[in-house]
């Protein structure tokens, strides 16, 4: 009798019939089951990596290191859960559409990672608490994201910014560019004459 | 029906702008397109008038709400306010 490291698989099969025949492996759950029939690993449900967005805004007027002192504890939560954080980016200060807790502008700070629902549980507990932030909201974007998938998102954030960085310089290069070509062109017009 | 107002008469679109060739993602962060289907008071505007089909509107509402959420839109209120 062949009894699984984790609790919640159950399997009850007989060891020279299953290497015989393969038959009966009766397993708790048909996602168990499937991760049996795929081969892959099972991954406890509380431990996969789902893909989330959060948001939070910040009071608009402390100073740079109590913003850095909330980015840190939250990307502290998530890399204790094992998670990846994709992208965190900071939107600065913004006027808000109402006044929240009598402040009418905030400090956005926006968020991408692939965490787990218990890393995101502490960071909302977390904002509950600090009364440096304003308001936050957790959105999840993908139910599991696997390694391949955040590579590929990671990926994809860091095309996009040197995509925009290249955009930038091109656009002021341009400019030029466009300045010596003229005089380029009026060199040889002048020469081939 | 009884009286009809004259607002209903006017033609709407007759294509949702979504399901169009234009490929626009709705996305509570993006808040300018989002304007589009809030009145000034920051109503959310019927679908009938926009010309949305029923899954983007319900898509667009949920995108609004959450924008309401983080303060990107107001509840009520002209934009201005």
């Amino acid at each position: 009798m062949q009894s699984a490291s984790s609790f919640h698989i159950i399997t009850v099969c007989y060891y020279d019939l299953l290497a015989l025949c393969q038959k009966y492996i009766i397993v708790r759950g048909p996602k168990i089951a499937m991760a049996y029939k795929s081969q892959k690993p099972y991954v406890h449900e509380e431990e996969r990596m789902r893909r989330y967005e959060t948001i939070f805004i910040l009071r608009p007027n402390v100073g740079e290191e109590e913003i850095n002192r909330v980015v840190d504890s939250t990307t502290a939560i998530i890399i204790d859960e094992k998670g990846t954080i994709i992208e965190m980016n900071k939107w600065g200060i913004k006027k808000l559409a109402y006044l929240i807790k009598k402040e009418s502008l905030g400090y956005y700070i926006y968020c991408d990672y692939a965490g787990t629902p218990a890393a995101v549980a502490e960071i909302e507990r977390k904002f509950r608490i600090d009364d440096t932030v304003l308001k936050y909201l957790t959105i999840k974007t993908a139910d599991s994201i696997s390694d391949d998938g955040i590579q590929a998102a990671l990926e994809a954030i860091s095309a996009k910014e040197t995509a925009e960085a290249v955009e930038e310089e091109t656009d002021d290069a341009d400019s030029d560019d466009t300045a010596e070509n003229d005089d380029k062109e009026e060199a040889k017009e002048e020469t081939e004459e | 029906m009884a009286q009809r107002p004259q607002k209903k008469l006017f033609t709407r679109r007759k294509s949702c702008r979504f399901c169009g060739e234009k490929d626009l993602i709705i996305n509570y962060k993006d808040v300018k397109t989002l304007r589009n289907f809030v009145s000034e008071r920051g109503k959310i505007i019927p679908r009938r008038i926009v010309g949305t089909c029923a899954t983007h509107q319900r898509q667009l509402c949920e995108a609004i709400k959450q924008a309401r959420q983080i303060a990107l839109l107001p509840y009520a209120g002209s934009s201005q306010g």
